[in-house]
């Protein structure tokens, strides 16, 4: 039986969010023109997003599986003092510590694949676990922080192209996405876990190895995640130990209001990136018109519920 | 066949050989000797005094608290222990100085996260009979016998002098980042205040990093971009100084915006190296743990004929602040 296409038509969750996002920066731009308004600021909001950007793609793949992983934040951190140990204290060379810190991430991920797949414990359990024993992983190798790493491995995250100066994590989220996108829509491998997540039992009795395409989609979002650690690390020229701390929250909240639905089989990687951008483009605005502090995350917390009541009502509009 | 009185001796003397041995080779004993304890009177040995925090094994906890602590325990030969949440966990915390208080131990430092929430937890530890001290963060509505930690507002009134002198008569907007939540963190906006506001510097509200420098960044970019007059950004949590150090080399703004920050940690060292950092306000961080279990013991083992009710120890250890800049700095990286 072949699995269902991924969504050809852009969703309208998507849709509607990027409306948001287009009447936010009109309204901004006319308001703060030479502030909001600026390719520099446009340029600190991505270069700041870039790494929950990256863990967002695997977050969705995940989530569109039916499943999701609370344990990024801490992936991003070990795979950082990883790296960051093996290159700053044993001197390995940069390929060896980043394969090293990629191939411990991607471990971590598989571990959550097998205990949530095939033993079938309960994936916030399971993932939580592993969110504390990473986390505590990352203190024990790195301490508070390590520095002093190699320019050749720092470039990593600090060079810019020479147009549009945007950081090579930027770019390195697109390229992914991009590549992400296509691998949904087109190979018949990616696009099982559309039908794992829609229903599982169904996706068994036809014939598809609902284990396998879970475990694989744990792996590959802990590579992820530690792929985002290392940008991380080679951005600030340092590997941090709490750097990821929150970042499952940030991640998982964006990907949902970029479409994705905690039951399954729902979402694109297009709407991760939008919700990434869409919070991202929250917080900067709140900091551009100089909402009291205190009202930060009130404020944001609004927008989103209100975003996603939209949406529960559009829904609802179309349906009937 | 019927043991004969030899036997019973000898089988006497036996488990009074083996009970002796077996004290010598205790695990516990081993750990005292470890300690140091040498010289210490039997019953020291035997004390336990407890290191409470949320976020207990923060970076800069481990790197600079816990060592300290642990070479108080080997000084005085006693026990230490470190006990609480690995996040920042209020309620966890209560819990944690409720049960190491029904434990009995000879003391308990514990870090003021909450300067309301945790009163009640340490008032009744006090009342139980267990000495409680508060270190790096104080809790002064509470039983405590006493402070040991800075003078947050010192941290404040330092930055702002070192930003004061760095700007050299430039007036402008002042960004200021930390845990605003914190008491400890709003002692020292009032103190940076204080100095800055005179200068003729124009102070913002508080801005949250949520202590991670990935959010310090975001904030500290959002900031730059948003105020075009800012002169100044100064930082009041361990991980303020480097996230607004790299939001400042990022928007290639580094010597027209001065930064200044709180802790010295590696990364605040390498970026006043590199020009990022103005200067940064380092802590004592040591005394804290070290002071607190001398506190404890010298309560415990005062000599001192006090008054019913009254401690035999001060109430408040200040520790004191240092300065790095571009100037001294060699000597910090040198040793770290």
């Amino acid at each position: 039986m072949e699995p269902p296409k991924a969504p050809s038509r852009p969703p309208s969750r998507e849709v509607d969010l990027l409306l948001v996002i287009y009447l936010a920066v009109i309204v901004f731009s006319i308001l703060y023109p030479s502030t909001f308004f600026s390719w520099e600021n446009a340029r600190a909001i991505l270069n700041n997003l870039a790494a929950d950007g990256i863990v967002a793609v695997g977050m969705m793949a995940l989530l569109i599986a039916g499943v999701f992983d609370l344990s990024v934040g801490s992936t991003l951190s070990m795979a950082g003092v990883i790296t960051g140990g093996l290159l700053a204290v044993r001197n390995w060379p940069v390929a060896a510590a980043v394969a090293a810190g990629l191939a411990a991430a991607g471990a971590g991920g598989w571990l959550n694949g097998v205990l949530v797949a095939r033993l079938r414990v309960n994936a916030l359990i399971t993932t939580l676990g592993n969110l504390l024993i990473f986390g505590g992983v990352a203190l024990l190798v790195g301490g508070p922080s390590i520095v002093n790493l190699p320019r050749e491995f720092t470039w990593i995250g600090q060079a810019e192209d020479p147009f549009l100066r945007l950081q090579i994590p930027v770019w390195f989220m697109l390229v992914l996405a991009a590549s992400a996108h296509l691998l949904l829509r087109n190979t018949r491998s990616f696009r099982q876990l559309y039908y794992v997540g829609s229903n599982r039992k169904a996706a068994r009795l036809s014939g598809i190895r609902v284990e396998r395409i879970q475990i694989l989609a744990f792996t590959l979002t802990g590579i992820l995640a530690g792929a985002a650690g290392l940008a991380t690390a080679a951005r600030f020229s340092t590997a941090v130990s709490n750097a990821g701390v929150g970042a499952e929250l940030r991640v998982i909240t964006a990907v949902i209001l970029g479409g994705a639905s905690l039951s399954g089989g729902k979402g694109t990687i297009a709407g991760a990136l939008i919700g990434v951008l869409f919070i991202a483009l929250i917080q900067n605005t709140i900091l551009t018109a100089d909402v009291p502090p205190h009202w930060h995350s009130i404020v944001v917390g609004c927008i989103l519920i209100l975003a996603l009541i939209l949406d529960a009502v559009q829904n609802r509009a179309r349906e009937s | 066949m019927k043991p004969t009185r030899r036997d019973v001796l000898v089988v006497g003397a036996g488990l009074a050989g083996g009970a002796v041995l077996s004290t010598y080779v205790s695990p516990e004993r081993r750990a005292a000797r470890a300690a140091g304890g040498g010289g210490t009177a039997p019953a020291a040995r035997d004390e336990e005094y407890v290191w409470l925090s949320a976020n207990a094994h923060l970076g800069l906890f481990r790197s600079r608290d816990h060592p300290a602590l642990e070479q108080a325990g080997r000084d005085l030969g006693v026990k230490v222990r470190i006990a609480g949440p690995d996040t920042v966990d209020i309620p966890g915390l209560v819990a944690a100085v409720e049960q190491t208080a029904a434990r009995r131990p000879a003391g308990m430092m514990v870090v003021g996260w909450d300067p309301s929430a945790l009163v009640p937890a340490i008032d009744r530890a006090v009342d139980a009979g267990v000495p409680v001290v508060c270190v790096d963060a104080d809790v002064p509505g509470s039983k405590r016998l006493a402070f040991i930690g800075t003078d947050w507002t010192e941290i404040g009134v330092r930055q702002a002098e070192a930003m004061v002198r760095a700007l050299r008569g430039r007036r402008g907007k002042v960004a200021l980042l930390g845990l605003i939540e914190q008491s400890i963190d709003q002692q020292a906006f009032a103190g940076f205040r204080s100095v800055a506001e005179k200068a003729g510097l124009a102070v913002m509200e508080p801005l949250q990093d949520k202590g991670n420098v990935m959010e310090a960044t975001r904030v500290a970019a959002g900031v730059i971009q948003a105020h075009p007059e800012l002169v100044g950004m100064a930082g009041f949590d361990s991980e303020s100084g480097p996230g607004m150090g790299q939001a400042v080399k990022e928007a290639g703004k580094v010597g027209k915006i001065v930064v200044t920050s709180v802790e010295t940690m590696d990364q605040h060292l390498q970026m006043i190296k590199e020009g990022i950092l103005t200067a940064c306000i380092g802590q004592k961080r040591e005394l804290f743990t070290y002071f607190g279990v001398k506190a404890l013991y010298d309560h415990v083992h005062s000599t001192l004929k006090m008054k019913p009710g009254v401690s035999s120890i001060p109430v408040n250890y200040n520790t004191g602040t240092f300065t790095v800049t571009a100037e001294n700095v060699d000597l910090f990286l040198r040793g770290s």
